[in-house]
């Protein structure tokens, strides 16, 4: 029953971020997502009070999902970081970590709102286009004659992601299976348009993960009894839309009033038999029914040796159009043209566990695959399953920027050091641009590159110290009881594995004062190839909408809720 | 029995400085946004006064009636509804002081109050009637300047320009970082409109009225990725697939209702009987080949008129959708109701409605056709 209940007026702030609650709760979702951040994360598990699943996460579009807040500017900021995610699917927590730190200095320097804002826009524009040029000393290009670099990416997705829980060699498996799926799903041959295949994945629990696997051609669920005639090519299948149980829905809502003597069942049972008849003298050998197929025209089929799949589900009918050319029929009476067949090459079974499933081999060259996902039980199988598509986009991202940025820290930090070495030397000239004085300026320029490193520092969570080279500005974890005297003596790599040691090289502690220098570039001739890697457009992207809403928030003067 | 309350001037001061705090955060080109959040969730950021104001949701009698004010004029003009709170809220500030320095005599305090300042406030009112335009006009204008609509991309040398006034405007909505990057989109597309022989405030009036199907929002990209596309975006996807063959021009067809009819409505009764010998047995089975057959025919009519876009405002059965895929032609459905109305505009053809009688005069040429992906949609 619903109560008439007069509305109550709407409750204004004034200037939020100069209020202590807004501050903590920003402070608070701040280190909340800190500390799901990285392969070391902590894992977070999401209830609800009133019921419902329980799960386990750390990726940012299932953990901001399931934040909900009364305060506007904190759902603000989870809607923007989500339009990304869902854009890009990586580098979720990095904007977001990101956007809170930029707000969280902007209230410590003290600096007028404006300013802070064209700073940060003027330093976003200065990394962006660091980033895009070619000598760019944390970009690596990826080769895509070699499936190294692919591996190595999508290694670095998937065990950024510590709630799958998976092994060394299970993690370097799963890595080469993604990889697998998604060059099958690049087309060879170029027609006009260049459209890329799809990967259906079906997960198994209760196997071992070193179980999952990539096959071309489709997978299909078959019922228990299937007298399997061993079939070769080629194939015809018939493809149906509509429903063959027996219903006709398609004339309407009105009443139907059936006189004694006449059987509305019958008849329609035998125009499906007809079409039975038809199929049959087509010689087909595989029908699929996308609903479902009334049991009579079921057993006549399958008696006559045909191998009858219904219920396919809508998500299954776009991948079995592209695997076979087939044309949906949707019509019962008319005549099936021969152009609406589709054509499969060869038909087996193939057995996973306890699980019987019909294997579809293409009659060409396909890009439709399917992808066996197996795992110990249904929380890790479900993180699997989402990292592996996570893993899907961003290989399909690099089809268009075929670059891929340094992992592990190392882009945060050799981006602070540039952005200070550049702001020093350009100061004059940006304040008089900007409108702000040459000190203001400055003063903003070391609150971006603290955020930029407060990002990296949150790596690590095991209470570890962090460090910056001073030479290449790579990034770099240690135990925190080395002193100063052993850092010579150091050989650990760095986040992304290509700077070693510490002979030759100087190192700092990374929240104390260091002289900005330019970061120098790598040698070419280095052996060494990163371990880490992490994507660029989705980085890149990252950058740019945690500047933007910081902006955002930082330009939000007053707050008006509605409570009702 | 309604309430009563006396309404003192400080009260009424203090209502509309209540309104003043809200705005006054948002005024002027440094000024802030402001956020709010919706009963439904939606959250909305502005800095336009106008819809600040509208809203909140106000109990204040008075209150209201000032918002209402504010929106008329802001409906008439577009901009200024913060200037006016402002002002208002100033003349109330000054009115009540010169009302309180007058000395109280024996009437009681309230109405000498009162009655003092409204004689003020008619004093100005009938200042402004009166004297107000010629202060204007004398002391004002001389430092002002036309700004002429005819050509929009001109930046002359004194930036006495269409671009500076837009430019300004966006500064105080936008903010400064997008207000440039908004004038020259802005100013793109005004050109782009214009017709040749009317004049720029049809292209003008034309935009305004269309806007919301004019413009797409896509969400996940940063603001600098806005621009303009060449043709009309239609926001569905094609349900089936794009034609791929290089034939052009294409021809389109909107349509109005459904293409395979349904045969039985509620209320209306198919009775089925048992036939005897000499007439035949109606079965069931033959009502449903009767619209299958019908639809064959519509689309083969279409065929032979060279259609190979078909617009819909319905949903259409899948049955359509296969005939249409087996024919060769592209269907668009549940198309909304303003960007219909936008092509019929500009095309210039009438809808069909009775899928049995298509003529040429409900057929459009299309210059191209074809799907684009915007973020995430198609």
């Amino acid at each position: 029953m619903s109560r008439l209940v007069k509305k109550s007026p709407s409750v204004c702030t004034d200037l939020p971020l100069n209020s202590s609650d807004v501050c903590n709760k920003l402070h608070l979702m701040k280190e909340l997502l800190r500390s799901s951040y990285g392969p070391t994360a902590r894992l977070k598990q999401v209830h609800n009070n009133i019921g419902g699943s329980v799960v386990t996460t750390s990726t940012s579009s299932v953990l901001l999902q399931a934040i909900s807040s009364s305060q506007p500017i904190v759902s603000l900021i989870k809607g923007s970081i989500l339009n990304h995610v869902s854009r890009f699917s990586d580098c979720g927590l990095f904007a977001a970590v990101f956007c809170l730190s930029l707000i969280e200095q902007a209230g410590r320097c003290g600096l007028e709102k404006n300013v802070l804002i064209r700073v940060n826009k003027h330093l976003l524009s200065l990394c962006t286009g660091y980033l895009q040029r070619e000598d760019c000393g944390c970009k690596v290009k990826l080769d895509f004659c070699s499936s190294q670099s692919l591996i190595t990416l999508a290694r670095s997705v998937i065990s950024s992601k510590p709630t799958c829980v998976l092994s060394e060699p299970e993690s370097a498996h799963i890595s080469r299976v993604a990889v697998q799926a998604f060059l099958m799903t690049v087309p060879c041959n170029i027609p006009d348009t260049v459209r890329l295949g799809r990967t259906v994945t079906i997960p198994l629990e209760g196997h071992s993960v070193l179980e999952s696997a990539v096959f071309p051609g489709l997978l299909l669920d078959v019922p228990e009894k299937l007298r399997f005639v061993s079939l070769c090519s080629p194939l015809h299948m018939a493809l149906f839309s509509a429903s063959l149980a027996g219903d006709l829905c398609e004339l309407g809502d009105g009443r139907i009033e059936v006189h004694q003597g006449v059987d509305t069942d019958s008849q329609i049972l035998d125009q499906l038999l007809e079409l039975g008849k038809q199929v049959l003298k087509d010689e087909v050998k595989l029908f699929v029914c996308q609903k479902v197929i009334h049991p009579v025209l079921q057993h006549y089929l399958r008696h006559n040796g045909v191998i009858v799949i219904e219920r396919l589900g809508i998500s299954l009918m776009e991948p079995l159009i592209q695997l076979t050319d087939a044309q949906p029929v949707a019509t019962l009476h008319t005549t099936i043209p021969p152009t609406a067949y589709g054509k499969v090459h060869k038909v087996s079974i193939k057995q996973f566990g306890s699980k019987t499933m019909l294997h579809l081999h293409p009659a060409g060259e396909t890009a439709v695959c399917s992808m066996i996902l197996c795992h110990r039980n249904e929380t890790m199988l479900n993180e699997l399953k989402l990292v592996c598509q996570k893993t899907e986009h961003v290989l399909r991202l690099t089809l268009r920027e075929p670059c891929a940025l340094l992992g592990g820290g190392c882009t945060e930090t050799h981006l602070a050091a540039y952005v200070r070495h550049q702001s020093k030397n350009d100061v004059s000239e940006s304040s008089s641009v900007l409108g702000c004085s040459q000190t203001e300026y400055l003063l903003a320029a070391e609150a971006f590159c603290r955020s930029l490193e407060s990002v990296a520092t949150s790596l690590e969570h095991d209470g570890e110290a962090s460090l910056i080279d001073l030479t290449h500005a790579h990034h770099l974890t240690l135990p925190s009881d080395v002193t100063e005297e052993h850092l010579e003596g150091v050989t650990a790599p760095c986040g992304c594995g290509l700077v070693h040691g510490c002979q030759n090289k100087k190192w700092s502690y990374l929240n104390t004062e260091y002289a900005a220098f330019s970061p120098a570039p790598l040698l070419t001739a280095s052996p060494l190839q990163p371990t880490v890697l992490d994507s660029f457009t989705a980085k890149v992207n990252a950058l740019g909408v945690a500047v933007e809403t910081a902006n955002l928030v930082l330009d939000v003067r007053y707050v008006i809720q509605d409570v009702n | 029995m309604v309430p009563l309350e006396q309404l003192h001037l400080k009260h009424v001061l203090q209502i509309v400085s209540a309104l003043e705090s809200i705005i006054l955060r948002s005024f002027g080109p440094e000024g802030g946004q402001v956020l709010f959040t919706r009963d439904t969730g939606q959250v909305m950021l502005s800095r336009s006064g106008k819809h600040i104001l509208t809203a909140l949701h106000l109990e204040n009698p008075l209150a209201r009636m000032v918002v209402e004010c504010v929106w008329k004029h802001s409906t008439i003009t577009g901009d200024g509804s913060k200037t006016f709170v402002l002002l208002l809220a100033s003349l109330l500030r000054m009115i009540h002081a010169t009302a309180t320095k007058e000395p109280c005599m024996f009437q009681p305090y309230n109405s000498t109050e009162a009655a003092t300042a409204r004689h003020l406030a008619d004093r100005l009112l009938e200042f402004a009637l009166t004297e107000l335009d010629e202060l204007i006009a004398l002391n004002v204008l001389p430092h002002g300047f036309c700004v002429s609509l005819e050509d929009f991309a001109v930046k002359t040398q004194h930036n006495l320009s269409f671009q500076t006034l837009l430019v300004s405007f966006f500064h105080t909505r936008l903010g400064y970082v997008h207000c440039d990057f908004f004038c020259n989109l802005l100013c793109e597309l005004l050109s782009h409109w214009k017709v040749k022989n009317d004049g720029p405030h049809f292209s003008i009036q034309f935009l305004n009225n269309n806007f919301p199907a004019l413009h797409t929002q896509v969400s996940g990209f940063p603001v600098s990725s806005s621009h303009l596309i060449e043709g009309q975006v239609i926001h569905r996807d094609f349900a089936t697939p794009c034609p791929q063959g290089n034939k052009r021009p294409f021809k389109a067809v909107v349509f109005n209702g459904y293409l395979q009819p349904k045969l039985l409505t509620t209320g209306d009764v198919l009775k089925l009987c048992c036939g005897d010998r000499v007439t035949e047995d109606i079965s069931i089975v033959h009502f449903s080949s009767w619209t299958e057959r019908s639809l064959e025919s519509i689309i083969a009519t279409l065929q032979s008129f060279g259609v190979s876009v078909l617009l819909c405002a319905l949903k259409q059965s899948s049955a359509v959708l296969a005939a249409a895929t087996q024919a060769g032609m592209c269907v668009v459905e549940c198309v909304s109701e303003e960007e219909i109305s936008l092509f019929l505009q500009l095309s210039g053809v009438t809808p069909v409605s009775d899928c049995w009688r298509i003529h040429p005069e409900h057929i459009a040429t299309l210059t191209f056709c074809k799907s684009l992906l915007l973020g995430a949609h198609r």
